[in-house]
């Protein structure tokens, strides 16, 4: 009972529990936990062959935190900064440090940038982007569309109105900005 | 929970969801879709609320590094304690991997799908929009 001395009742004791659920309780001893003891000095235990790891080559000016003193030993080279979106990575990692939001919301907009141009080159190979195919949403015909949805009490289904907006907004305004520029170029001029 | 709890709260409270987590509108837009939080912290948020004072909350659910709208002053002023960390695997797994073989987690149990790699898309699709009540999917290479 709550505002009284006494402990909350009804709490199962571990031989109920133990009897209901298999295995429950199986690191209740400490001694089995693989977290206990919290902290153990045992440098030999991690099969490391160095005391500090050899620094990987630079192959070009890797961005990073302005809050440590240098490049980690090991770092990603899978996606290398080009174009505009490099441009913003960079200042983003050079001008503020992890703690700063403008840090994140500038890596974020990059992000953007990015996938903008990587849908640009796309465009000038022989084989761009394709939305319909390339999303999945065509998965939406085979794979039970309304039973998935209605009637299933799932909590994403009063904001699943947003989706087509958020994925399909930026495309259409793409198709409608070249549209406008291919009718301004392609106009006879009046005059 | 409450009720079962003697309306006190339970006295420890796991959030496994974590930056993803779905309920409340606001939460979800400012999250999920303007990305101007570090997640959406409503199972946190459920958390902190279920858990009673002097409790413990215990986070394994993944968060980004952006700020997110956490109840911080009612986890504060119920003196709760938050304990969270991401899974260390490498010294966890031994003992898991025990509790499998007594037969104690089945985690086959949890895979709803099982996609060829060559759809991808399609299984990706599938798992976000939660078809035919997908949970977790597994990719199977060379399926064929």
């Amino acid at each position: 009972m709550p505002y009284t001395a006494n402990k909350p009742s009804g709490t199962p004791s571990s031989v109920e529990l133990r009897a209901r659920i298999q295995g429950w309780g199986a690191d209740l001893d400490p001694k089995d936990r693989p977290s206990v003891p919290r902290e153990r000095f045992d440098p030999n235990s991690t099969g490391a062959h160095w005391d500090f790891p050899d620094q990987q080559p630079e192959p070009w000016p890797r961005e990073r935190s302005i809050e440590h003193q240098h490049l980690t030993p090991v770092f990603g080279t899978s996606t290398p900064p080009k174009g505009m979106s490099g441009a913003m990575r960079q200042y983003a990692y050079r001008r503020f440090s992890e703690a700063r939001a403008a840090h994140w919301l500038l890596l974020m907009a990059a992000d953007r940038v990015d996938a903008i141009e990587a849908h640009l080159r796309s465009v000038l190979t022989l084989h761009p982007d394709n939305p319909i195919t390339e999303t999945g949403v065509l998965s939406e015909f085979s794979h039970h569309p309304v039973s998935s949805r209605i009637g299933k009490k799932r909590a994403d289904l009063h904001h699943n109105w947003l989706d087509p907006i958020i994925v399909g907004a930026p495309w259409a305004l793409a198709v409608g900005f070249i549209w406008f520029i291919a009718r301004t170029i392609l106009k006879p001029q009046h005059r | 929970m409450k009720r079962t709890t003697d309306f006190l709260g339970a006295d420890v409270v796991i959030d496994a969801v974590g930056a993803e987590a779905d309920g409340n509108f606001l939460q979800h837009v400012t999250a999920a879709k303007l990305k101007l939080q570090g997640g959406s912290p409503i199972a946190l948020n459920w958390a902190i609320d279920s858990v009673r004072k002097g409790g413990t909350v215990s986070v394994v659910g993944a968060y980004g590094p952006l700020f997110s709208a956490v109840k911080f002053g009612d986890a504060m002023n119920k003196g709760l304690t938050l304990r969270m960390n991401q899974c260390p695997v490498k010294r966890q797994w031994p003992r898991l991997f025990q509790h499998i073989q007594n037969g104690y987690l089945k985690p086959s149990d949890v895979v709803t799908h099982r996609i060829p790699l060559e759809h991808i898309a399609e299984a990706y699709h599938i798992f976000s929009a939660k078809l035919d009540d997908c949970i977790k999917p597994v990719i199977v290479p060379n399926a064929a």
